[in-house]
């Protein structure tokens, strides 16, 4: 340390033991935390799960309409497919069809 | 063989037990509590060794100085606040007084140092105890404060007159 003052601060010993006391502060730091790869593949899993869940429904309802609308395009009569229902509206086109599209259980009128 | 990126764990015990004493020297007068000071202290070397794989050897001793000064900051906002509500520990770090007078001596020493450094301002507190317990030069405690070096002489010398004009019972300009 600085020996060219007249030393106003003098030199303390610092608590004894203080090594022994950082190394089993530290051992318990690492016995707590969990690795970072486990941490990763639970926030990735949640993101995915999320994703599922909130989707599901979306992916599957347009997908349905896609397909009735294709299918009615080719001349093909149009089907309820997996769960969802496709109800006729009308149209002032003789050639145009309008179906509302929707789930089997859902409780909306049609046309609105 | 010497990694150049990377400090071993036999690195940083070693790199503990060099800098323990002016480490907490450092940070106990900041925070004025012995456990608090070794606390800021373990803290400081937890960082270190959480980063130990991007660390240089050669660096990590401006690295632990730089850490504890941070912490030691941080902690004394804290421990102002835990004083006046529990007020303080008494000084342990003294070797034991052979009369209560030379105990009650040492203790109002102490107190008159505490108060003189409260008064001074952080930017001279920090030069002064760099330059006082760090073996540091003044170019290398210039570089760690980013300061022009011969700023560090002038707050240095500065902080000096100040706690002489506190302990002597005046009030500095």
């Amino acid at each position: 340390m600085s020996q060219h003052t007249d030393r106003i601060l003098s030199v303390l010993e610092p608590p004894p033991g203080g090594l022994a006391r950082l190394r089993s502060r530290r051992d318990s730091l690492a016995r707590r935390a969990p690795p970072w790869w486990a941490l990763a593949a639970g926030a990735a899993t949640a993101v995915v799960w999320m994703a599922v869940l909130s989707g599901h429904t979306e992916i599957r309802m347009q997908l349905t309409g896609a397909r009735l609308v294709g299918e009615r395009s080719q001349g093909v009569g149009v089907q309820m497919l997996e769960g969802g229902r496709a109800v006729p509206l009308s149209s002032d086109a003789a050639n145009v069809r309008v179906y509302w599209v929707e789930r089997a259980d859902s409780t909306r009128s049609s046309g609105q | 063989m010497t990694r150049a990126l990377g400090v071993s764990e036999a690195e940083w015990e070693a790199l503990y037990r060099r800098l323990e004493k002016p480490l907490y020297n450092l940070a106990y007068r900041y925070v004025w509590n012995s456990q608090e000071a070794q606390d800021v202290l373990h803290d400081a070397f937890i960082e270190l060794w959480a980063r130990r794989d991007r660390l240089i050897a050669s660096t990590a001793d401006r690295y632990a100085w730089v850490t504890v000064l941070n912490l030691s900051r941080k902690r004394r906002r804290w421990s102002r606040a835990k004083r006046f509500l529990y007020g303080d520990d008494p000084l342990v770090s003294l070797a034991a007084p052979t009369t209560l007078e030379a105990d009650a001596a040492r203790a109002q020493e102490h107190a008159s140092l505490r108060a003189a450094m409260e008064q001074l301002p952080e930017k001279l507190r920090s030069v002064l105890l760099l330059a006082e317990f760090s073996e540091m030069s003044y170019e290398s405690i210039s570089e760690l404060l980013s300061i022009p070096l011969g700023t560090v002489a002038s707050r240095r010398n500065l902080a000096l007159r100040q706690l002489r004009s506190e302990l002597n019972g005046e009030h500095s300009a």
